[in-house]
C-alpha cells in the first residue's frame, strides 16, 4: 500500500514537552483519525509536517517526497484546515480568495464556487462576520479547491455544532471516494472519527501509542464493567486502563483472556466506542472510591 | 508575489482615507519651511502603512497560513521589501492629487510640486527606514520591533528637518563639512550614483538578514 505520509523518528524538544521519536505513516485513500489529548503532540506533529515548526531530528516524508526539500511542491497538493482561521478579518470572502487564489498552481475556481454555493457562503461577506461554522466552511472551501491530494486538519470540528459537524464530515467522506487521496485529521472529538476514520493514531505525552485500522482497534478491545469483589476476585490483570467507583469498575482490555475469565464471572462486556480508548489509555488508572 | 502586496494594501483600506489626511495636515503644517514637504509625507505615510500592514498579520497570525502555502519564505519577505515602493507611489499619487486640486480651486495653501531630485529623495528615505525596520521586524515580530519602528521613523523625521534647516541656512555644520569632504569634488551624477549603490548594498544586506531570521522563525 502506497503512503502519502511517512514519518520516521521524528523529535522535537520545547521547554516544557518532547515529542519522542514518533514514527508513523498515512496509507492513501483513507482517512486517518490523530487522536490524543490536549498537549499530547497533535498540533506539534502537524506543525512540523508543514514545516511551521523545525524538526530537532528525523525524517518526514509527503507524498514520497523530503518535506523540506520540496516543500513548494508538496504544499500545492496540501490543503489545510486549522482549529483558527488566519484569515483577514477586514476582507470579504472573495477579496480572501483572490489573494490566495494565485498562489496554488491548480487553483480551480468552478470547484471553488461550487463550494461557496454549497455551504452557503456570503461572498461579500467580511470574515470577521462570519460565525466559526462559516469560517471553518471557508477554510475547507479553499483546502478543497486546488486538487489537493491531502488534506491535513488540525482540530477542525471543535467548537462547531452538530449541524455543521456533520456537513463537514460528508465533504471528507466525499472527498475520500477518490483512492488517490488521503485525510490526517486530528481532533479530541472522536465521534467524528468513529463515523469515519479508516485508521486511528494515538498520541500522548509526545509519544505514538498505536497506528492501527480503526476496525481492528475496536475489536480488539473491550469495556468489561463488574462489582468491586469481582475486580478483587480476579485482579486487574492487563487491563490497559481501570475505573473504580464505590459501585464498581469500569476497564478497558485488549487481552482476550482476561476479558472471558470477567465474562464468565458474570462481567459485563461492551464494545468500546474510540473515546472510551482513548480516555483509558491516557488516564491508566483513575480511581473515584 | 503580486497578489501579497496587493493583501498589504487591502487589509488596510480603511486606513487609506488618513492617506489624504497626512497629506493634507503635512503640507499645511510645513507650507513656508522651505523644505521638501513630499519627502516627508512620504517617510510618514510609508511608515503607517508598513506598520499598519504588520499589525494586521499580527493580529491575524497569518505567517501560520502563508507558509502552509505554496510560497517560498524568501518570497514573503522580498514582497514586504517591494511593498515599500507601492507605498512611496501611493504617497506620490495621493500628494499629486492634492496639488493639482489645491492650484485648481486657488485655496491660499503653498504647496510645491514633486521634483525629481524630491522623489530620489522620498525613495531613499523610505527604503532606508524600512532597511532597518525589516529585520528586526522578522526577528522579533510586530509587537516587539514596534519601538524600533517609532525610533525608526523620528530618527528620519528629524534627520529630514535637519538637513532640510542645514540645507536652507547653508550653515556649515559638522555634517554639511563631511558631506562637502566627501562629495565636494564630485558632479552631481555621481553623488546619486554613490548614493544608490550604497542603498542598494544596504538593502540587500537588510534583505539577507531578513531572509536569514524568517527562514528559522517557528509558528
Amino acid at each position: 500500500m502506497e503512503n502519502i505520509l511517512e514519518i520516521k523518528n521524528l523529535s522535537k524538544s520545547f521547554k516544557d514537552f518532547t515529542l519522542k521519536n514518533i514514527s508513523f505513516s498515512l496509507p492513501k485513500g483513507f482517512i486517518t483519525g490523530f487522536i490524543g489529548p490536549n498537549g499530547s503532540g497533535k498540533t506539534t506533529t502537524i506543525k512540523l509536517i508543514m514545516n511551521l515548526l523545525k524538526k530537532d531530528s528525523g525524517e518526514i516524508k509527503v507524498f514520497g517526497l523530503d518535506h523540506i526539500k520540496h516543500e513548494k511542491e508538496i504544499k500545492n497538493r496540501i490543503g489545510f484546515v486549522y482549529d483558527e482561521d488566519h484569515f483577514y478579518e477586514e476582507l470579504t470572502i472573495s477579496e480572501m480568495k483572490h489573494i490566495i487564489a494565485p498562489v496554488y498552481d491548480k487553483w480551480d475556481e468552478l470547484k471553488f464556487k461550487s463550494y461557496i454555493k454549497k455551504f452557503n457562503l456570503p461572498q461579500s461577506k467580511r470574515i470577521k462576520d462570519l460565525s466559526r461554522g462559516m469560517k471553518v466552511k471557508f477554510s475547507l472551501a479553499v483546502a478543497l479547491s486546488h486538487n489537493a491530494d491531502m488534506l491535513i486538519m488540525d482540530e477542525p470540528t471543535s467548537g462547531l455544532d452538530p449541524l455543521v459537524r456533520s456537513e463537514i464530515l460528508d465533504i471528507l467522506y466525499d472527498m475520500i471516494q477518490d483512492e488517490n487521496k488521503g485525510i490526517f485529521f486530528s481532533t479530541h472529538i472522536t465521534s467524528d472519527l468513529d463515523r469515519i476514520a479508516d485508521y486511528i493514531i494515538m498520541i500522548d505525552g509526545g509519544d505514538i501509542l498505536f497506528c492501527t485500522p480503526k476496525d481492528e482497534l475496536l475489536e480488539n478491545h473491550t469495556v468489561v464493567k463488574g462489582s468491586l469483589s469481582l475486580l478483587n476476585s480476579i485482579g486487574n490483570l492487563n487491563m490497559i486502563g481501570t475505573r473504580k467507583n464505590r459501585y464498581g469498575f469500569e476497564a478497558l482490555s485488549s487481552d482476550k483472556k482476561t476479558t472471558s475469565a470477567f465474562a464468565r464471572a458474570g462481567a459485563v462486556i461492551d464494545k468500546p466506542t474510540l473515546e472510551d480508548i482513548m480516555l483509558y489509555y491516557t488516564r491508566k488508572e483513575h480511581p473515584h472510591a | 508575489m503580486l497578489n501579497l502586496i496587493l493583501k498589504d494594501i487591502l487589509i488596510q483600506k480603511k486606513s487609506l482615507a488618513y492617506i489624504a489626511l497626512y497629506v493634507v495636515i503635512f503640507s499645511i503644517a510645513f507650507q513656508g519651511t522651505g523644505m521638501d514637504t513630499f519627502i516627508v509625507i512620504a517617510v510618514a505615510v510609508t511608515y503607517q502603512m508598513v506598520a499598519t500592514a504588520c499589525a494586521y498579520e499580527d493580529k491575524a497570525g497569518s505567517d501560520i497560513m502563508w507558509n502552509s502555502m505554496p510560497i517560498k519564505r524568501r518570497n514573503i519577505v522580498l514582497t514586504k521589501y517591494l511593498s515599500v515602493l507601492f507605498y512611496t507611489i501611493i504617497s506620490a499619487l495621493v500628494y499629486m492629487v492634492f496639488t493639482i486640486l489645491i492650484n485648481l480651486t486657488a485655496i491660499p495653501i503653498s504647496v510645491a510640486p514633486i521634483t525629481l531630485p524630491g522623489l530620489a529623495a522620498a525613495f531613499i528615505s523610505t527604503i532606508l527606514m524600512n532597511d532597518v525596520y525589516f529585520p528586526v521586524y522578522f526577528k522579533f515580530g510586530y509587537m516587539r520591533a514596534r519601538v524600533i519602528s517609532i525610533i525608526l521613523f523620528f530618527v528620519l523625521f528629524i534627520g529630514i528637518l535637519s538637513m532640510a534647516q542645514m540645507a536652507q541656512s547653508k550653515q556649515s555644520g559638522t555634517l554639511f563639512k563631511i558631506f562637502n569632504a566627501t562629495f565636494g569634488n564630485a558632479s552631481g551624477m555621481q553623488i546619486i550614483f554613490a548614493i544608490i549603490v550604497a542603498e542598494l548594498i544596504f538593502t540587500l544586506i537588510s534583505y539577507a538578514l531578513s531572509v536569514k531570521f524568517y527562514n528559522n522563525k517557528e509558528f
